[in-house]
C-alpha cells in the first residue's frame, strides 16, 4: 500500500513539474511574437519562422498544461447542485464519470496520437501553413507525450478518490 | 448505425449535456465524453478518434487563439503592480464629494482596468480588495458596494482587450480586431450606464452612500491633479501599446498582446514589484488558466463538430426560425437561451459550444454578423452576474474577509440592478445599433 501510494505521489509530482516546466514556454512565446512585431515594423525584415515557432509553442503550453491542471484539481466545473451532496456521493459521481467519459475518451485519442506521431516521424512530415516548412513532428510527440501524461494523472486521480471513497467507508 | 432523426440526437446531447454538467463532473471532460458517446453510435471509433485528435490540433495550431496566454499573463501581471490602489487614490478625491463617489470612482476604475486587461478574475479580485473596503467603512450601502464591485470588475472581459474577443472571433470566424473596436462603445456604454444608476440612487437614498466628510475633501487642486495624471500614465501607456496598434491596423491583436505582455512586465519593473519570485508565479498561474480555457476549447468542438455533422444545427436553425414575430421573435429566443445558459454554465463552454451553432443562423435572420456578435457577447456579461453560476459573485465571495461582514445574498442583491441595466443596454444597441457599427467603420485597416 505505501509502495502505491509513493508511485501515487510520483505521478502527481511528474504533473506538477512537468506543467511548470512548459509554462516558462509562455515567456518563449511571448519572446517569439515580439521579435517577429519588432523585426516587421521596426526592420521592415519580418521573419519566416515565427508563426510556425509561435503555434508550436503555444500549443505545447496549451496541452502540457492539461495533466497539472488536473492534478490541482482546477478544471471548470458547475458545482452549484453537488455542493449540497455529501462527500461520498461526490466521489462516486466523479469515479463513475472518470471511467465512462474520461478514461475512455484519453485513452483513444491518445492511440490516434502516437499512431499519427509515429507515421508523422517516418514520412518526415512538414507543416504547410507557411512558406517555412518546418518539420512537424516533434510538436506531434509533445501533444502525446501530454496525453500520456494526463492518462496518468487521470488514473493518480482515480485512484485517490477510490482510496478516499474505501477509507470513508471503513470508518 | 442507429435509427435516429436528427431531432431525438439534438435533445439527447443536450439534455445530457445539461444533465452530466449539472452533476459537477469538469465541464470539459464532459463535452468530449457526451460527444464520445453520441460520435460512436454513428460513425465508429475510428472516425470519430480520428476526427476529435483533429480538434486538438485546430485549436493548437489556430494563430488567434495564442493571444489567450499573452493577455492572462498580462492581466496577472498587471494584477501585481499595485495600479489599481494608485488609480482608486486618486480618482475618488475627485468622486468623493459626490454622494455614491467612491462605488462611481469603482466602476471608473474597473472600466479604465477593463481597457489594460482581458480576463475578469483580475479585475475583480483588485477593485474586490481595494475599493470595497473603504466603501464599507464609509457607511455604504453592502448591496451597492458589492454590485457595483462586480459590475465594474466584470466590464474586464467586455472593453478590449478581452480573452472572450479572441476566444469569440475564430470560432465565429470573424476578426478579432474588429471585434475589439465593436466592444468599445457598448462597454462604454454600460460603464456609463451604471454611473448613472449609482448617482441617481444614491441622490435618492443619501444613505446608501454617503459622500466623504468634508476634511478627507480638503486636498489642494495641484495634488489632485498630479495624483490623477501619475496614476493615469501607465494604463494610457498600456492602452496605447496593446489597442492603439490593434486600431491603426498595425498589429494582429496576438501581436500586439505580445506587446502588452513586455510592457507589463517593464511597468512591473518600474514600480518595483518585479521579482523572479513573482515572475515565477504569474507564470504558472497563466499556464494554469490558459490550459483550462484551451481544453475547453478542444472538447467543445469536439461537441460542436459532432452535434454540427449529424445535422442537429438545421434542426436548431428551424426551431429558432419557426419562432413568431419573425426574425425579432428567433432573436429574442436566442438572447433568452444564452442568458439562461449563463446562469449555469461558464462563458468558455457558451461560447465554444453556442456560437458554431447560432452564427449561421444569425447570418439566415439577416442581421449584420458583427452586431449579431457583440448582442452575443454583452448578454454574456449577465452570465458573470447571474447566480447560481457567476464567475464574479464567485470571485468576491472568495475575496471577502469576515470582518466585512458581506454574504452572497448581499453580494446576489447587490447585482440584480446591474443585470437589469445591461438589458437595457441590449435594448440601446438594439435600437441604436451604430454603437456597435461606428467605430469598427472607422478602422483604418479591418
Amino acid at each position: 500500500m505505501n509502495a502505491f501510494r509513493s508511485l501515487l505521489a510520483r505521478i502527481e509530482s511528474l504533473s506538477e513539474r512537468s506543467g511548470k516546466t512548459a509554462s516558462w514556454l509562455v515567456l518563449a512565446l511571448t519572446a517569439s511574437v515580439a521579435y517577429e512585431v519588432f523585426m516587421r515594423y521596426a526592420l521592415d525584415a519580418p521573419t519566416i519562422w515565427s508563426f510556425d515557432v509561435s503555434y508550436m509553442l503555444g500549443g505545447s503550453v496549451y496541452v502540457l498544461g492539461l495533466a497539472y491542471v488536473l492534478r490541482n484539481k482546477e478544471n471548470v466545473r458547475v458545482d452549484i447542485i453537488t455542493a449540497h451532496f455529501r462527500p461520498k456521493l461526490k466521489l462516486i459521481i466523479d469515479l463513475l464519470f472518470t471511467l465512462v467519459f474520461f478514461f475512455p475518451v484519453v485513452l483513444a485519442i491518445l492511440v490516434v496520437s502516437v499512431r499519427t506521431t509515429v507515421h508523422s516521424w517516418a514520412i518526415r512530415e512538414l507543416a504547410s501553413y507557411t512558406i517555412w516548412y518546418p518539420p512537424i513532428y516533434p510538436l506531434r510527440t509533445v501533444v502525446s507525450v501530454a496525453l500520456l501524461l494526463l492518462l496518468l494523472q487521470g488514473l493518480a486521480t482515480f485512484a485517490r478518490d477510490l482510496l478516499m471513497l474505501i477509507e470513508r467507508k471503513e470508518s | 448505425m442507429i435509427d435516429m432523426g436528427p431531432e431525438l440526437i439534438t435533445i439527447f446531447m443536450f439534455g445530457t449535456l445539461m444533465f452530466c454538467i449539472l452533476l459537477g463532473y469538469p465541464l470539459a471532460y464532459v463535452l468530449a465524453g457526451v460527444a464520445m458517446v453520441t460520435s460512436l453510435m454513428f460513425f465508429g471509433p475510428e472516425q470519430t478518434f480520428g476526427v476529435f485528435y483533429g480538434r486538438i490540433w485546430g485549436v493548437m495550431t489556430e494563430y488567434v487563439f495564442l493571444a489567450t496566454p499573452l493577455f492572462i499573463f498580462m492581466g496577472l501581471m498587471l494584477e501585481r503592480t499595485g495600479i489599481s490602489e494608485r488609480l482608486f487614490g486618486a480618482i475618488h478625491l475627485w468622486t468623493g464629494p459626490l454622494r455614491g463617489g467612491l462605488a462611481m470612482a469603482t466602476v471608473l476604475i474597473g472600466t479604465i482596468l477593463a481597457a489594460c486587461v482581458g480576463i475578469i478574475g483580475a479585475s475583480v479580485v483588485m477593485l474586490g480588495l481595494i475599493a470595497l473596503p473603504a466603501m464599507l467603512n464609509r457607511g455604504y450601502n453592502k448591496e451597492l458596494a458589492c454590485g457595483s464591485v462586480c459590475a465594474g470588475g466584470t466590464l474586464g472581459i467586455l472593453i478590449p482587450p478581452s480573452v472572450m474577443l479572441v476566444i469569440y472571433g475564430p470560432t465565429a470566424d470573424i476578426g478579432v480586431g474588429k471585434l475589439f473596436m465593436a466592444a468599445f462603445i457598448p462597454g462604454f456604454t454600460l460603464s456609463a450606464l451604471y454611473i448613472a444608476y449609482i448617482g441617481i440612487a444614491s441622490f435618492l437614498k443619501p444613505q446608501l452612500a454617503p459622500s466623504l466628510p468634508a476634511e478627507q475633501r480638503r486636498v489642494p487642486l495641484t495634488k489632485k491633479f498630479v495624483m490623477l495624471a501619475t496614476s493615469l500614465v501607465p494604463p494610457l501607456f498600456l492602452i496605447v501599446a496593446v489597442l492603439g496598434t490593434i486600431f491603426l491596423g498595425v498589429a494582429a491583436p496576438t501581436e500586439a498582446a505580445s506587446i502588452g505582455a513586455i510592457a507589463t512586465i517593464i511597468l512591473a519593473m518600474a514600480y518595483r514589484s518585479f521579482s523572479w519570485q513573482s515572475l515565477k508565479e504569474v507564470t504558472y498561474h497563466t499556464l494554469r488558466v490558459t490550459c483550462f480555457v484551451m481544453i475547453i476549447a478542444m472538447c467543445a468542438s469536439m461537441f460542436t463538430s459532432t452535434f454540427l455533422g449529424l445535422g442537429c444545427g438545421e434542426v436548431v436553425k428551424n426551431a429558432v426560425l419557426s419562432m413568431p414575430m419573425g426574425r425579432w421573435g428567433s432573436f429574442a429566443l436566442i438572447m433568452v437561451i444564452v442568458l439562461l445558459l449563463g446562469m449555469f454554465i461558464d462563458w468558455i463552454g457558451i461560447i465554444f459550444i453556442m456560437v458554431p451553432i447560432v452564427t449561421p443562423i444569425g447570418v439566415a435572420l439577416g442581421f449584420d454578423a458583427l452586431w449579431f456578435a457583440m448582442m452575443i457577447i454583452v448578454n454574456l456579461q449577465m452570465s458573470f452576474l447571474t447566480p447560481p453560476f457567476a464567475y464574479a459573485i464567485f470571485y468576491l465571495k472568495g475575496i471577502c474577509k469576515p470582518e466585512w461582514g458581506v454574504d452572497t445574498g448581499h453580494i446576489i442583491r447587490g447585482v440584480i440592478p446591474f443585470i437589469v441595466l445591461i438589458m437595457v443596454g441590449l435594448g440601446l444597441c438594439i435600437k441604436f445599433p451604430q454603437i456597435i457599427l461606428w467605430l469598427p467603420g472607422k478602422m483604418i485597416r479591418g
